[in-house]
């Protein structure tokens, strides 16, 4: 399988904040301390959406304007990033088909994603299709 | 629909459709976006400002995460996103929101909503999308 180049980005309070609110997910898990203490993550947690930038961030520099106009990525959520993580996205080629018929030549490209964290626990996974039209 | 009309998720049957939501993702909020996730803006052909797919899927999700009764500590357990067009920044953008299925298990409900987000002009999808959240029956602050 290919290797491809990792995403390194770090997570702190401010940042989900902002994310909070450009977003509009005020839930308090990721924005209230004291509420978040109390809950089964003792603390606050990033948005699981931020993580799905991050991949989909991850396919678009290879991929740029093909990824908007026929990606596909399916994410598992396996746990919470938190304030402190510094979170590496890296990502596989699983397989490519090239398809070609009379009138149109097409290659359909599946990746496997991961993003763990600085202790190598997995925050998420990931697979995404794109098809490239020839 | 306004803003201070809430759905309530356990009032609603699988198959509901959420009233449409209409929206601008403008320019502004495009560079807040971009700033906050550390990633570059791309052009368009006519140069205007692409929105990235998960930016649409983000901000229509809490759009309607706004105009849903959603108790504090709801989780998202999973996402899909089907890119088919590109968005320019300061578009019309119509949000279908559909539950697709709910159900409870130990003390949890899980929801799934369907998204087809189109432009105004046309009958095409920019993005499909599944959100699925495990809410809790009572507050994990409480």
């Amino acid at each position: 399988m290919n290797e491809l180049p990792t995403l390194i980005r770090n997570i702190d309070q401010n940042l989900i904040s902002e994310y909070a609110k450009v977003s509009g997910d005020n839930n308090p898990i990721h924005i209230d301390t004291l509420f978040a203490k109390k809950s089964q993550f003792k603390g606050t947690i990033a948005h699981g959406m931020i993580i799905v930038g991050y991949f989909s961030d991850f396919m678009d520099r290879i991929h740029g304007s093909d990824w908007s106009n026929g990606g596909t990525l399916k994410v598992k959520f396996r746990g919470p990033a938190k304030p402190g993580d510094i979170l590496s996205i890296s990502g596989q080629i699983k397989n490519q088909n090239n398809s070609h018929a009379s009138t149109t030549s097409y290659t359909l490209v599946k990746y496997s994603l991961e993003c763990e964290n600085q202790r190598g626990e997995s925050i998420s996974t990931a697979t995404a299709e794109i098809v490239i039209n020839h | 629909m306004s803003g201070s009309t809430k759905v309530y998720l356990d009032q609603v049957d699988n198959g509901y459709c959420f009233p449409v939501i209409q929206t601008i993702i403008e320019k502004d909020v495009l560079e807040h976006y971009a700033s906050v996730m550390n990633s570059n803006i791309r052009l368009s052909e006519n140069s205007a400002p692409i929105v990235p797919p998960a930016a649409i899927a983000s901000i229509t999700i809490g759009e309607l995460l706004s105009r849903i009764d959603l108790p504090p500590g709801s989780i998202h357990m999973s996402e899909e996103i089907m890119s088919r067009s590109e968005l320019e920044v300061d578009k019309k953008i119509n949000v279908e929101v559909v539950l697709k299925n709910k159900s409870v298990r130990e003390g949890y409900m899980l929801v799934s909503l369907v998204f087809n987000v189109k432009s105004e002009t046309s009958t095409n999808n920019i993005i499909e999308a599944k959100t699925v959240l495990m809410i809790p029956e009572e507050s994990a602050g409480e």
